[in-house]
């Protein structure tokens, strides 16, 4: 099914575990076809050697059986199902992990969120890529439409559900997201891909990858992508076309099966047209205006990992990360610089330890002398951390992982994050049973600490304004949850497997808005000056779970469903006067719906569809919607592909979030879009 | 009507999948990872000798051992079925745990049963057993062969020294095709 590398898995990352040094299963397996041979396996052992080691693997089957007995709620997106989603962007692709909400506020926009919280710049996951951490301590949150590369090199998405903070650390309280990029091995020689249609006006790619000597690769790359305009309310043509270009590479170098190298980095630039009103708060006196986003920066990672005599390794990654962002026309920018250690070792025949350090420095800043003011205009702040986790062998069938992460951040100082998971996996090892329970933090941001924002300005009468402003709050604690986990996995057959997970979650001191006493201002117009602040007013009890299916019908079908249940308590603690902020409102579903399936029609042909169900939201006017995507392939030998995607197939258009505080929402258009990729 | 259209496009929708569900007699278009693999250890020992100490009699099976879950399935059975050399038949068997309480002629490792090896790595020392691994290293922590996956291609590697501690013959014709490593030195 997949033409061309399929992802590899010699290089071994840890999952669950930090990414380092092992990797997990490939859940759904990428498979490929385009093969020149059409050997039946069962011919494979008639085959000399040399013919052995010609033939492609097509189907990296699953391997390790880390995945399936890892006790934790993980979803693995494969290459293979990144590249039939017929998916143009990442918050696409993540539709497809059940649990995981993605929400399109505009073209450029959404909200997305696992467990619930799901906001436009949802604050509780933390998201990876190839270890370095895009999530904003600006603002916190995650900029998705700064996330780019060409899809067809990432390795595969693992989406972890829960908190990850013994291993992640801060922010990690109800999901990872973690992207892998293949190794340049994997990517070698020429692809060029361009693609267009309705709503996609142009993307055109090139990568190119060889060999650096004896034991290196790389690989480099370019990509542009250009959005056009979807539709407003009235269904006239909606101001948030954008455009984004990127450029990076990744060079891979292995010793004697001793030490790995990889060293990444890239340069992006994106303009984005939006459409906002002049407070959060919505009042019929609320202009629109027009506004741009405009953001630019790059990236470099480098990573050596080292195994030792006796088998354990040791892991450095360093990165530094700088961009500037102008969103609602104030620009902020952040220079981040990351250190971290690992060391990976069995001790005896039980224990499988692993445990790191790391220091980070991130200078934030805000410009001066815009709308939305702040105490101080910029920080520069140190967040350390340790962590250790064991994972014992109790006996054959049962595991514990016991963890404990130790972090100081600047804004609530001394944070810790424990964790134990316990898996059961009878000797079968077709079922596994798992339970967790977990900490996890989500530290204040620069926003939080220092806004002072205008949320609106509401006429009262003749010669009288109401204004409402924000201020930030440097006294701030970190948002706590103790969340709870049971899961069972099993492979009900060679072709049918399952996964589920259940939680309960417990959230403490979540942010809310408090009201300040009220000042008049005398003047003309006379001012009614209503602050308030952030503050941690607020807890919720949260439950649900996730289910998934994996059925692969036949040899040339795969069919897998999913479903999440949601239910959210959230309540005001009784001192408070407030209100709980934004980034708590109900802005998720109860229920999700979603189905997928694969069809090899024959060798050349593929046929994929998904179907995704969401009902309205709690708290929205947005009614419940359905999006279907169809996507047809033609392979042409080896070297190429044509494809021909649809996307929201069902209706002409329709909202999916709404307007998220200021950001005024769009509607999604049906859209059409043909792609080539010819690889040389 | 919007609401009519969505109903029949979701009914389309199940009746193809239902459609593609329909077992279609094609020749399949995949093959695996490790049915791939099950085929090299099979060939492996059309071209490894060994030591008659290995075996208890001159018609004992060829056992091939997976120490670590079993990630091929019924890929290896079946490529061994029927499988004959030089007057033995082959065998698969599970091991859960070191040190071995039966005869194995190939032992291969999962990376998931690195863990059971490595504390036990000793008891296997000089035995007349091709221990075949697929974790990066495993050649040079001593094990014989060593599969690797390159652009979606096995290829693997062999320990010469490691093959000679266990009195294995490795013809030379495989070793042509493996690319050859070293163990690491002993402090």
């Amino acid at each position: 099914m997949v033409t061309g590398p399929i992802a590899s898995n010699t290089h071994r990352r840890i999952s669950f575990l930090p990414h380092r040094f092992r990797a997990v299963a490939l859940m759904a397996g990428a498979t490929v076809a385009g093969l020149a041979q059409t050997n039946n396996p069962s011919d494979l052992t008639q085959m000399n050697l040399e013919d052995l080691m010609n033939v492609k693997v097509t189907s990296v089957s699953k391997r390790e059986q880390k995945l399936s007995r890892t006790a934790a709620a993980i979803f693995v997106i494969s290459q293979e199902d990144i590249r039939r989603s017929g998916a143009t962007n990442i918050p696409d692709l993540l539709r497809m992990a059940p649990g995981v909400n993605v929400e399109r506020i505009n073209a450029n926009a959404w909200a997305i969120s696992i467990r619930g919280f799901n906001q436009h710049y949802s604050n509780k996951v933390l998201v990876l890529i190839d270890g370095r951490s895009v999530y904003s301590p600006i603002f916190s949150g995650v900029s998705w439409d700064q996330l780019d590369m060409p899809l067809e090199d990432i390795e595969r998405i693992e989406v972890i559900r829960g908190p990850g903070g013994t291993i992640w650390g801060a922010n990690a309280v109800n999901g990872v997201i973690s992207i892998l990029t293949k190794s340049s091995k994997d990517t070698q020689g020429g692809m060029l891909t361009a693609a267009g249609g309705s709503q996609l006006r142009g993307l055109g790619q090139i990568r190119y990858g060889g060999k650096a000597g004896r034991d290196g690769t790389f690989r480099a790359f370019a990509k542009i992508f250009d959005v056009g305009n979807s539709a407003s309310a009235d269904g006239s043509p909606a101001d948030d076309s954008w455009q984004r270009g990127r450029a990076g590479f990744r060079f891979d170098w292995e010793h004697a099966n001793r030490d790995a190298v990889v060293l990444e980095g890239d340069l992006f630039a994106n303009e984005e047209n939006q459409t906002s009103r002049n407070g959060n708060i919505p009042t019929p006196f609320d202009i629109l205006s027009h506004t741009e986003l405009d953001a630019a920066g790059g990236s470099m990672l480098a990573r050596w990992t080292h195994t030792l005599a006796g088998g354990s390794q040791t892991s450095v990654q360093a990165y530094y990360d700088t961009y500037r962002r102008t969103d609602f026309g104030i620009p902020a920018t952040l220079r981040l610089f990351d250190l971290d250690f690992q060391h990976h070792v069995t001790a005896g025949d039980r224990h499988d330890i692993v445990w790191g350090l790391s220091y980070r420095v991130g200078r934030s800043s805000f410009a001066p002398g815009y709308a939305i003011r702040f105490s101080s205009y910029s920080r520069t702040d140190n967040l350390f951390s340790g962590f250790l986790q064991d994972e014992i062998r109790l006996s054959d069938a049962v595991s514990l992982t016991v963890g404990w992460k130790l972090e100081h951040n600047a804004y609530t100082g001394l944070e810790n994050e424990p964790s134990a998971r316990i898996a059961w996996n009878p000797s079968s090892g077709r079922h596994t049973v798992w339970a967790t329970a977990s900490r996890a933090i989500r530290q204040p941001a620069f926003a939080d600490a220092s806004v002072d924002s205008p949320l609106s300005i509401i006429p009262a009468g003749p010669d009288a304004v109401v204004v409402l402003r924000l201020f930030g709050n440097p006294h701030l604690k970190a948002e706590t949850v103790r969340d709870f986990e049971i899961g069972y996995r099993s492979e009900l057959s060679k072709r049918l497997s399952v996964d589920t997970a259940t939680f309960i979650s417990f959230y403490r001191d979540l942010l809310t808005t408090e009201p300040l006493p009220t000042v008049v201002i005398p003047g003309s117009p006379l001012q009614l000056f209503m602050p308030s602040k952030f503050d941690n007013n607020a807890r919720a009890t949260n439950y649900g779970g996730e289910a998934s299916l994996n059925w692969k019908a036949t040899a040339r079908v795969r069919i897998s469903p999913g479903y999440s249940y949601l239910h959210a308590n959230l309540r005001l603690e009784p001192s408070s006067n407030g209100n709980i902020t934004t980034s708590l409102a109900k802005d998720f579903p109860q229920h999700t719906f979603q189905i997928h399936s694969l069809m090899n029609l024959s060798s050349k042909w593929d046929f994929d569809q998904a179907l995704y169900y969401t009902p309205r939201l709690p708290n929205s006017s947005i009614p419940g919607h359905a999006r279907l995507d169809l996507r047809l392939s033609r392979r042409i030998g080896e070297v190429a592909e044509i494809s021909v995607v649809g996307q929201n197939l069902l209706r002409p258009r329709s909202f999916e979030y709404g307007d998220a505080n200021a950001l005024v929402g769009t509607q999604t258009v049906r859209s059409i879009y043909g792609k080539i990729t010819w690889r040389f | 009507m919007a609401n009519q259209r969505r109903k029949y496009i979701s009914c389309l929708f199940v009746i193809l999948a239902a459609m593609g569900s329909t077992p279609v007699g094609l020749a399949a278009g995949e093959i695996g990872e490790y049915e791939v693999k099950a085929a090299f250890l099979y060939n492996f020992a059309r071209f490894v000798e060994w030591p008659a100490t290995a075996f208890s009699g001159p018609r004992d099976p060829i056992v091939i051992c997976i120490l670590g879950d079993n990630p091929f399935g019924d890929s290896l059975s079946d490529a061994i079925r029927g499988k004959e050399l030089a007057g033995r038949s082959f065998a698969v068997r599970r091991i859960s745990e070191l040190p071995l309480k039966s005869r194995c002629q190939i032992l291969f490792v999962t990376s998931a049963g690195m863990k059971l090896l490595r504390p036990a790595a000793g008891t296997l020392k000089s035995a007349p057993i091709l221990t075949v691994g697929e974790t990066p290293g495993f050649g040079y922590e001593g094990g014989v062969i060593n599969f690797k996956l390159e652009d979606g291609r096995i290829r693997f590697e062999i320990n010469v020294e490691a093959a000679e501690q266990a009195h294995l013959n490795i013809s030379s014709k495989l070793l042509s095709l493996a690319q050859i490593v070293k163990s690491r030195r002993k402090p």
